[in-house]
């Protein structure tokens, strides 16, 4: 039965999480490792069940099993859990990064074309693509060392999720991250800026005493909209995202998003407008304040989005 | 204000690849998925991330379903040739149902061939051309009170059963050879047996059957020959033979005994030397009761008896022996009757120009002309009809009469008048009586 002790020894990459913080207080159940064991294809890869055991307890404790940190998971949590694990793909990735020859050869065989065509479609372009993926894969073989380490990135992943769509994610953050080292300070929507350019220095129509109600109405508006609404005008309005992407984002139906988005419109357009008449404007003056076009309203959106702050993620990323 | 944002900071709070990943396949828990939302609406670059890698996802996905449509392709060739091949296997199929069809009609027909009297086969058919008075329309019966009458007190399974060497009494002349035996056995086909018409008044006259017997006969044969001719009789036999194979090719009967046949064979040398001495007798002109339609009478008697209905399981040898009295000749056999229904005749009974016909479904159908035109005839009987016969009032008196001898006033009376009664019977050898074949009352 693995130990908290065992859970800690599980070795981590530096953008990894904690484990310390997140591992849970109780040991994982014996029956459960002993099933998960034979589920897995552990054996095939050479990987002993030691092995095996230190990288599930390390999979389960980076989240604290799906619970909050410091909660305590009972055995059908942890089976709970595991159940939403990619068993087969962790094992390969954990294979991969111990060195098994088999198992590099499955994961070329499995991984190596898409993600060529991942890079290509990230980057629009096969030559960029197949150096993104190339640079990747190389990463991936462990060619990288850190600090006189040989350093994986495979180890970071822990099976929330498949194994191709971790490599694409990782792929896109990289090429995201490219771009905005590129392009320095230069953010990617550059059409967007040229929108956001007129409404940000746009002639004061109104009093400054206006536009600066105005501004505060809007981010208390803004802070009252949940996440999924701001995502959505985020996305739809900041981003230029089409309906499809943002469905295919949230998993979602194209109409669902249009009605939610047309939904959160209107009620942060709302929301506003009561915000000025509250603070004295009567409601033609709270009108006049916001413009005749609502879209008006975009330009301060993004200023206001980007400067939220978030207390969801406090994870560093991963590479 | 964007230029003013500091990207590093914000980098340092994304979520790792991972978590976007899961968020991406939907893998998160509600609550982690808000957290990632939430970072998600605030956060440009992760929004990047995450539409880059499910726009790679969905490159993925049609890059996977473009490589599985090739085999696609492969079916899809192949089901253009779906719209053949079930046509093929249609057509294939109707021709096997066809001919199923058809070869259980051949079997059928074979039944019922192989159910026709026992006498069929005993006596291979034989034919000769029929003359005119033949072919023409059936006369009808001959008067009860025909000025001559030979052998009208022997009753006709006498006659049937006497030896072929024993002489004719009633005829009183040596055997000869008979110029209308051929006729007969044209007609009669395979059972010739002479009974005469004064001898049973309601014997079956089937127009059609003259009308479709073939080729007339030759009346005029000399009368002189009555000297019996075996290889004349031979080569009338091959030659009947020739003419009416499909009733030749018919089965021996295995309910016949080889006595039985060799009766049979009796009873067509006596029919023989009886024609010759009719012909005798109307070439002298001093017997002026065989005239052409008590001979065609006669024949048609004889040709009645091939179409002989099968049995029901119980029916004795007499029975049998009346049920041949009641049976179409094989001219119809050799033309199918053509009921309404459509369905083969399984059953046959015939008195005058009134025809009972029993189709495979057991339904009844009636003609009163000679099967020209058939009416079905409203069911009246429980289970399914089988078996139609006529039952004639002498066939019951004859055999009380018999014993009285020639000329008793019984068997007079009965064949003067009389009262034809059909029969029928049900699969499970109930029987009904009618006397017009249209109303039937249970026995």
């Amino acid at each position: 039965m693995a130990s908290a002790e065992t859970v800690a020894t599980v070795p981590e990459t530096a953008s990894e999480p904690k484990t310390e913080t997140l591992a849970p207080q109780g040991a994982i159940d014996r029956r459960l490792l002993d099933e998960l064991w034979r589920a897995s294809d552990g054996p095939g890869w050479e990987l002993t069940r030691d092995e095996f055991d230190t990288t599930v307890a390390d999979v389960g404790g980076a989240w604290n099993f799906g619970l909050e940190a410091g909660a305590v998971a009972t055995s059908e949590q942890q089976a709970d859990y595991f159940r939403g694990v990619r068993l087969d793909d962790l094992v390969l990735a954990r294979a991969c990064a111990a060195g098994n020859e088999r198992a590099w050869e499955q994961f070329i065989a499995r991984h190596r074309q898409p993600l060529i065509r991942a890079g290509i479609a990230i980057t629009g372009s096969e030559t960029v693509g197949r150096d993104l993926a190339d640079q990747l894969y190389a990463e991936l073989f462990g060619l990288n060392t850190r600090e006189g380490q040989r350093s994986c990135p495979l180890l970071s992943y822990r099976g929330r999720g498949s194994l191709m769509g971790w490599l694409r994610t990782t792929l896109a953050q990289r090429h995201v991250d490219h771009l905005r080292r590129t392009r320095r300070l230069k953010p990617l929507d550059d059409p967007m800026d040229e929108i956001d350019a007129p409404a940000a220095e746009a002639p004061a129509q109104t009093p400054a005493a206006e536009l600066s109600q105005l501004q505060q109405a809007i981010e208390q508006a803004l802070r009252e909209r949940d996440a999924e609404e701001r995502f959505l005008l985020a996305a739809y309005y900041l981003d230029g995202q089409t309906l499809m992407q943002i469905a295919r984002t949230l998993g979602v139906h194209e109409a669902t998003v249009s009605r939610k988005l047309r939904r959160a419109t209107d009620s942060t357009r709302k929301q506003v407008l009561k915000n000025l008449q509250r603070d004295g404007l009567s409601r033609r003056a709270a009108e006049e304040a916001l413009g005749a076009d609502p879209r008006d309203i975009e330009v301060n959106l993004k200023k206001l989005l980007q400067n939220s702050q978030t207390e969801a993620f406090k994870e560093q990323a991963a590479l | 204000m964007n230029r003013a944002m500091n990207i590093k900071g914000q980098h340092e709070m994304h979520p790792g690849a991972e978590t976007l990943s899961a968020f991406t396949e939907q893998a998160l828990s509600a609550k982690e998925r808000g957290e990632v939302l939430a970072h998600l609406a605030v956060c440009g670059r992760c929004r990047q991330v995450v539409a880059l890698a499910r726009e790679a996802a969905g490159a993925e996905v049609a890059a996977t379903r473009h490589e599985v449509v090739r085999p696609r392709a492969w079916w899809r060739s192949w089901g253009l040739a779906v719209v053949p091949v079930s046509a093929m296997a249609a057509t294939a199929l109707i021709a096997f149902y066809v001919h199923e069809r058809a070869a259980q009609r051949t079997s059928d027909v074979a039944k019922l061939e192989q159910q026709q009297p026992n006498e069929k086969a005993a006596s291979p058919p034989q034919a000769l051309p029929q003359s005119p008075a033949q072919a023409a329309p059936p006369a009808p019966a001959t008067p009860v009170d025909a000025p001559t009458k030979p052998r009208e007190t022997e009753r006709p399974d006498e006659a049937r059963r006497k030896p072929a060497a024993e002489p004719d009494e009633t005829a009183g002349a040596p055997p000869a050879a008979p110029p209308d035996a051929p006729r007969a056995e044209s007609i009669g086909g395979t059972l010739p047996s002479r009974v005469g018409p004064a001898e049973t008044p309601g014997f079956e006259r089937h127009g059609m059957a003259f009308a479709r017997a073939g080729a007339p006969a030759d009346d005029k044969s000399p009368s002189g020959s009555s000297i019996y001719d075996e290889e004349h009789k031979k080569r009338a036999d091959e030659a009947a033979e020739e003419r009416h194979q499909s009733v030749a090719k018919a089965a021996t009967p295995a309910g016949l005994h080889d006595s039985e046949v060799d009766e049979t064979k009796i009873d067509k040398t006596e029919i023989d030397k009886t024609g010759i001495d009719k012909t005798s007798i109307d070439n002298a002109g001093s017997a002026p009761a065989e005239s052409p339609t008590a001979q065609s009478s006669e024949q048609v008697e004889v040709n009645s008896q091939q179409l002989q209905p099968q049995p029901v399981p119980d029916v004795s040898a007499g029975s049998l022996m009346r049920m041949r009295s009641s049976a179409i000749s094989p001219a119809r056999m050799a033309t199918p009757i053509h009921l309404p229904s459509g369905l083969p005749a399984l059953s046959v009974a015939s008195s005058d120009h009134f025809v009972l016909a029993i189709d495979k479904k057991g339904t009844l159908f009636f003609s009163d002309d000679s099967g020209l035109a058939w009416r079905k005839v409203k069911r009246q009987w429980t289970g399914r009809a089988i078996l139609v016969r006529k039952k004639n009032s002498e066939d019951a008196a004859a055999p009380a009469a018999a014993p009285e001898g020639p000329g008793s006033n019984s068997t007079a009376d009965a064949l003067s008048h009389p009262e034809t009664i059909f029969e029928l019977f049900n699969d499970q050898n109930d029987l009904w009586l009618s006397a017009d074949g249209r109303f039937w009352t249970a026995k």
